[in-house]
């Protein structure tokens, strides 16, 4: 993983962000690969009571309690049928390392700042987006983080997703 | 010269040592009198600088101590102090201090007195 | 950093020990301490802070130092009494030497507190003209000496030494030369008082010597170097008027010391050697340098010289100190917190991987895994042992926090115009330091409330037929595995009208609602809730018992409240002991493996011996012990899907003294848990109070037993309802 920390071309190019794109369901998402501490493979997750549904549980992460989110069940998919294929993105978020369970991850983009642009419709989004970035047919739905990890339910669900829009 | 430095105070004790050490001197450190006086057995330094006030055993009763030892007898004993009252002066002259010193200490004239107990 | 800022942040850091071990003397003066000791500690205190700042170059806390230490020394002098010192004037000047402290290690200019100085030297020099003899001299910018009579023309200094002046390995040549650096000596040896040889004792020092000394140095600079090695009494100047007399049996002893080797002792006996020297000759009687009686003191020394090494020596007044009656000699060393933290977690990943081992060796065929047992049993024995050792090194009685809270009392009552005694009990009880670390703001907290919201006024006290000094009490003790501090009073109680009042005005609380006394109560709880009626200095600075709660919450521990109208107010804040490790026993509910923390645990029972049974409201319980406990189902309770296996019902104890049945499937055995925070990586988890890592690195939840009683009362007023189910994994 450590290419992903490789201090890239920030400096050269202070316009190219750096995406990790991964998938969910049929569609794809990006987080800044600054943010990604590690990608492990899913690991059972000792549930945790009264929280909701989208909170997987806690595992083991070499010494540390890990929170796993369930990225599907987040946006209102359902919980994710987990199998040792399915993946955790390890991720800083604040001052706090949590774990968000995706389908696969695709792929590490450049895309230029300047191509990024906000998310379609903020009331029927809610806050989980913070932008969309359209990568030759694919559009790519960039998490806002610290709402795809946060334990409250969302205000909304998710009705209608930018690829659908777009 | 083997220097014994004894104070309760460990940041001092070590500014006193680094400032000895700095000219040359081998120190050894003690903490109180007591402690003092098992590494002054131990050690056998040619000059004993000590701190007044210490818990445990004071740098008076480790003076005395020090005289009436076999070795303690010809070690000169600097006390090291910011006690400028006449009477323990005098209390430490009687139990056989060789000098007086006031703190907060100058090196330099600290070092003028240690070189000048070196025989 | 270079060697000297760490040294002189090593210093400041040791200014706080010191200060706090000065406040904690202050407070016990303050309480009726008398001892010599306790004058002493604080003398030393102030002393070494005094020494250190001195050295280190932080000179504007020495006048506040040396103007508290030379007031303190009449207080060890006998020459105040105790009960008569200033505490209320030394109190604030620890606060200033702090202050200066703290703005030495922030860099900034220190605060200036001019009228302390004046006070304490007004104090000193009132106390030392009461006395006679002022004991000390103040700063000598404060107070300087009166200007040398002297001319800097040159200076004749008759040295008369005490006859132990050769025992003290004090040598003249020391004296030229250390005179060399102010002007040119010349030393005249006056050895009319030594006695002939037969009566000669070589170790006693029967010499005077003059010093003409050629020299622009002022009288007090020739002092300086000279009173290094002779008392003042010792020395006397000889002013220029008078005729310098120089007695005719003299050896003269002129330029650089370099020229004079050869020991003063050996210099002695020669010149006693000399027959032709009289002894006693005419016109110095009034020398008197040698013939002192010998004293009672030396003839002790002399036996004493016979005793063997660090034996006791009669001091001064006679009476003889032995070590045994000193406190025991404490042999410590500082250590990095941090060092202690990474042996912790260190002790923790091998309890971790113990534990791990087990499992491993129970895949192991019988004849191998029983060749391991013994191996493991001793590692599992070790462990424990570390780590008690280390838990050891980090435990701290609750004294360091308590002690700093007379002081709370004091300012603060003084400031509400009330009379309150502070009351403290069970100080010696030992927690985690890093409980201890976070337990001075709350507690500081509640007790402001307590005084300034809790005791009433003192008429409001008469008039309610109490005693006019109100009474807060501190306590901690030891119940299982938590401590549990208290801070009560007797003041009014809270005032429930208002809080129910702002609660259902805030909409909090229904307006319809009838809550019971004890809600009311713990609405002092609640956010925004717990605001006195006016907003007062002293605890009306925003932070509410919400924030105190939240805090204790996030140490893993939690805060309740009994009061009683008129009667006082009980806080009861429970914490667990360490935050690092606890024993467990692994149960299994519905699959998952929980850890019930054995300091809990009752008893285990077969769920069929305690004769379960239901309430009329279907609430189900058990008999335990002979009385009727509540059953809670775990894998209800935990959401993990209804198992119906249960076997076992573990009868615990809530620190509340509640008494429940908890039941589970199966026990799956016990261990020692590293606790891991869920707080901090996740948030609080009703029902577990943190987490740890088994041995085959599944997490497992640590059951919070004191939060169960009120997580069943809470599913018991909303019968299931929007259950948020965690729907069945495909998979």
């Amino acid at each position: 993983m450590s290419e992903f920390h490789a201090p890239a071309d920030q400096a050269a190019n202070a316009t190219m962000r750096k995406i990790v794109t991964f998938r969910v369901d049929q569609r794809t998402f990006g987080i800044d690969v600054a943010a990604v501490r590690e990608i492990k493979g899913w690991h059972p997750a000792t549930p945790l009571p009264h929280v909701p549904p989208h909170v997987r549980g806690v595992i083991n992460l070499r010494g540390m309690i890990l929170a796993v989110y369930d990225l599907r069940a987040r946006i209102g998919l359902g919980i994710t049928a987990a199998t040792p294929a399915h993946v955790i993105l390890v991720v800083d978020v604040h001052e706090r390392v949590a774990g968000l369970l995706v389908d696969a991850v695709s792929d590490i983009i450049d895309v230029p700042a300047s191509a990024v642009r906000p998310p379609p419709d903020v009331q029927t989004c809610d806050q989980m987006l913070s932008g969309v970035v359209i990568v030759g047919e694919e559009v790519v739905s960039l998490l806002a983080l610290d709402r795809a990890v946060d334990a409250n339910p969302l205000v909304n669900t998710y009705p209608t997703l930018p690829s659908e829009a777009a | 010269m083997k220097i014994l430095a004894i104070d309760d105070t460990a940041t001092l004790r070590t500014l006193l040592s680094h400032c000895l050490r700095d000219a040359g001197h081998e120190v050894v450190e003690a903490e109180n009198g007591a402690d003092g006086m098992a590494k002054f057995e131990a050690c056998q330094p040619q000059l004993v600088i000590t701190d007044l006030n210490m818990p445990v055993m004071d740098g008076i009763e480790f003076t005395r101590a020090c005289r009436e030892h076999p070795d303690g007898q010809a070690t000169p004993i600097v006390i090291l102090t910011t006690e400028t009252g006449a009477d323990l002066k005098s209390e430490g002259r009687r139990a056989g201090a060789t000098a007086w010193m006031v703190k907060p200490f100058v090196p330099d004239t600290l070092l003028a007195l240690v070189a000048q107990l070196d025989r | 950093m270079d060697p000297m800022a760490l040294l002189k942040q090593s210093f400041l850091e040791e200014c706080d020990e010191l200060l706090s071990a000065l406040e904690r003397c202050l407070q016990e003066m303050d309480t009726g301490a008398t001892d010599t000791e306790t004058v002493n500690a604080a003398f030393r205190a102030i002393h070494s802070i005094k020494g250190g700042a001195g050295a280190f170059g932080f000179t504007e806390i020495v006048p506040y130092a040396h103007g508290f230490e030379a007031a303190l020394d009449l207080l060890r002098n006998g020459k105040v009494r105790v009960a008569d010192a200033p505490l209320g004037l030394f109190l604030r000047t620890a606060d200033a030497v702090g202050a200066c402290v703290g703005a030495a290690r922030s860099g900034q200019p220190a605060p200036q507190f001019p009228d302390l100085i004046e006070a304490l030297r007004q104090f000193v020099s009132g106390g030392g003209a009461a006395a006679a003899a002022p004991v000390m001299p103040l700063a000598a910018a404060a107070a300087p000496e009166p200007p040398p009579v002297e001319a800097a023309c040159g200076h004749h200094i008759r040295i008369t030494p005490h006859d132990d002046l050769f025992r003290r390995l004090v040598e003249p040549p020391q004296i030229l030369q250390s005179l060399e650096t102010l002007g040119e000596p010349v030393l005249t040896c006056d050895v009319s008082a030594v006695p002939l040889l037969a009566a000669l004792d070589p170790a006693r020092c029967n010499l005077r010597f003059d010093v003409m000394l050629d020299s622009a140095a002022t009288r007090e600079q020739v002092e300086d170097v000279l009173e290094r090695c002779f008392d003042a009494d010792e020395l006397a100047f000889i002013s220029p008027a008078a005729p310098a007399v120089v007695s005719p049996p003299a050896v003269v002893m002129r330029g650089s010391a370099d020229g004079m080797t050869g020991s003063v002792s050996g210099a002695a006996a020669a010149t006693a050697g000399d027959e032709a020297m009289p002894a006693g000759s005419a016109g110095y009687e009034a020398a008197a340098v040698a013939a002192p009686a010998v004293s009672a003191g030396d003839s002790a020394l002399a036996a004493a010289r016979q005793l063997p090494l660090m034996s006791p020596l009669p001091d001064a007044s006679g009476v003889v100190p032995t070590l045994k009656n000193r406190p025991a000699m404490v042999r410590t060393i500082r250590v990095d917190l941090d060092r202690v933290d990474r042996l912790m977690n260190l002790v923790g990943e091998i309890v971790i991987t113990q534990s791990m081992l087990i499992d491993r060796s129970r895949d192991l065929p019988v004849l191998h895994a029983l060749q391991l047992t013994e191996g493991i049993e001793a590692l599992t024995r070790q462990t424990r042992e570390l780590q008690d050792q280390v838990m050891a090194v980090r435990a701290q009685p609750v004294k360091t926090v308590f002690q700093r809270m007379p002081r709370v009392v004091r300012d603060l009552a003084t400031m509400l115009g009330k009379q309150v005694r502070l009351a403290t009990c069970g100080e010696d009880t030992e927690v985690d330091k890093t409980i201890i670390e976070e337990l001075a703001d709350p507690l500081t907290h509640m007790i402001r409330n307590a005084l300034d919201h809790g005791l009433e006024n003192p008429d409001e006290r008469i008039s309610a037929g109490k005693p006019v000094e109100g009474v807060v009490t501190l306590s901690a003790e030891q119940r299982g595995g938590r401590i549990v501090i208290t801070i009560a009073d007797d003041g009014r109680g809270l005032p429930r009208d208002k809080l129910l009042a702002k609660a259902i005005s805030r909409g909090v609380m229904a307006a319809d609602a009838k809550p019971s006394a004890a809600e009311i109560d713990a609405l002092i709880f609640h956010a925004g809730l717990s605001t006195a009626e006016a907003v007062t200095d002293v605890s009306g600075r925003g932070v509410g018992m919400d924030v105190v709660k939240q805090n204790v919450e996030a140490l893993g521990g939690r805060v309740t409240v009994e009061s009683e109208p008129g009667k006082g107010c009980t806080f009861a804040l429970s914490l667990p002991l360490t935050l690092a490790v606890a024993d467990g026993m692994v149960v299994k509910v519905a699959g998952q493996r929980i850890i019930v923390p054995i300091s809990s645990i009752m008893e285990t029972l077969q769920i069929a011996n305690c004769r379960p049974g239901s309430l009329p409201g279907g609430s189900e319980i058990v008999r335990l012990r002979g009385q009727v406990a509540p059953l809670i189902r775990l894998a209800d309770l935990l959401e993990l899907g209804g198992s119906g296996q249960e076997t076992v019902v573990i009868s615990a104890e809530t620190d509340r003294g509640e008494i429940i049945g908890i039941a589970v499937d199966e026990i799956l055995g016990q261990q020692q848990v590293v606790v891991k925070s869920l707080e901090a990586s996740f948030g609080p988890v009703a029902g577990a109070s943190a987490a740890t890592i088994l041995g085959d690195g599944m997490v497992a939840l640590i059951l919070d037993i004191d939060a169960l009683p009120a997580l069943v009362a809470r599913r018991g007023q909303r019968p299931q309802p929007d259950q948020p189910v965690l729907v069945p994994h495909a998979a």
